[in-house]
């Protein structure tokens, strides 16, 4: 399967810069849980919490 | 010809089995002590010291642990520190573990009333033997069984550790099929025997919630 970790895979084999492609794609899952929590959080803050 | 499935293939996998106890148990005891420490400067007076520690979660609970044993697996060698992969797998799950304890433990020491606290503090007890002496005491009763929980997780993401090498399980699997050629059989095998590991631990994590909710 052709997600994330299998394009860093490729990206890896042909730079060899294994540290840098790993770490970047663990910066894009991490801004990706960030950016859900902040989407749930005001969702809840709109939702449930009475202005 | 291929090799057929018999039963040192089983004996094959059921060394990888004995590597995947061993890093679960090296892997266990390094989260146990940093989400110790982790929970330590959680429940910290300092508000510094509370928002680092939770920062830090977050960090590592917002990244996939494959990611993490990858950059672990290249990031300490770049330190000038050449590890063995065995030792880049345990750090990276020891890493991955304590953020999951650190806040599991958390939760348990917040589900102490806080008045635990104020008659500790009423008492003359300073903030480490309060936590120490009255609350911690308490919190372990309401910590183990989500704790067993997280045990029988951390076995199965072990399997993770077979994609930087570490030659467990699931990469004796891989190198037993690639032998044999007899996918569906070797992989039950694997499964069954990630089951025969987990289940007894689920089962003993629900008898303890029993036990304690009694």
């Amino acid at each position: 399967v052709t997600e994330l970790f299998h394009m860093a895979s490729l990206i890896d084999s042909a730079t060899y810069r294994s540290f840098e492609v790993y770490a970047v794609v663990c910066g894009f899952y991490l801004a990706l849980a960030l950016a859900f929590r902040l989407l749930f959080a005001t969702i809840y803050r709109l939702v449930f919490v009475a202005t | 010809m291929f090799r057929q499935f018999g039963f040192n293939e089983l004996l094959m996998l059921l060394g990888g089995l004995k590597w995947t106890v061993g890093l679960t148990v090296l892997a266990f005891a390094g989260s146990f002590v940093l989400g110790l420490l982790l929970l330590m400067l959680r429940v910290s007076r300092l508000r510094a010291l509370r928002y680092a520690a939770s920062g830090w979660i977050q960090i590592v609970q917002g990244t996939p642990l494959l990611g993490l044993l990858f950059v672990a697996f290249f990031a300490l060698p770049l330190f000038g520190w050449d590890v063995s992969r065995w030792v880049a797998a345990t750090f990276a799950l020891s890493v991955y573990g304590s953020a999951f304890l650190a806040d599991i433990w958390r939760g348990a020491v917040a589900a102490v009333p806080s008045g635990q606290w104020e008659a500790s503090a009423a008492l003359g007890l300073t903030r480490w033997r309060q936590l120490r002496l009255v609350v911690l005491p308490q919190a372990l009763a309401i910590a183990i069984p989500p704790t067993v929980g997280f045990l029988v997780q951390l076995i199965k993401n072990t399997s993770l550790a077979s994609a930087i090498g570490v030659v467990e399980l699931s990469r004796e699997a891989q190198l037993v099929n690639g032998a044999t050629f007899a996918p569906f059989l070797v992989y039950g095998c694997v499964c069954a025997l990630y089951f025969v590991l987990c289940y007894p631990l689920t089962a003993w994590s629900r008898m303890l919630e029993a036990w304690l909710a009694r």
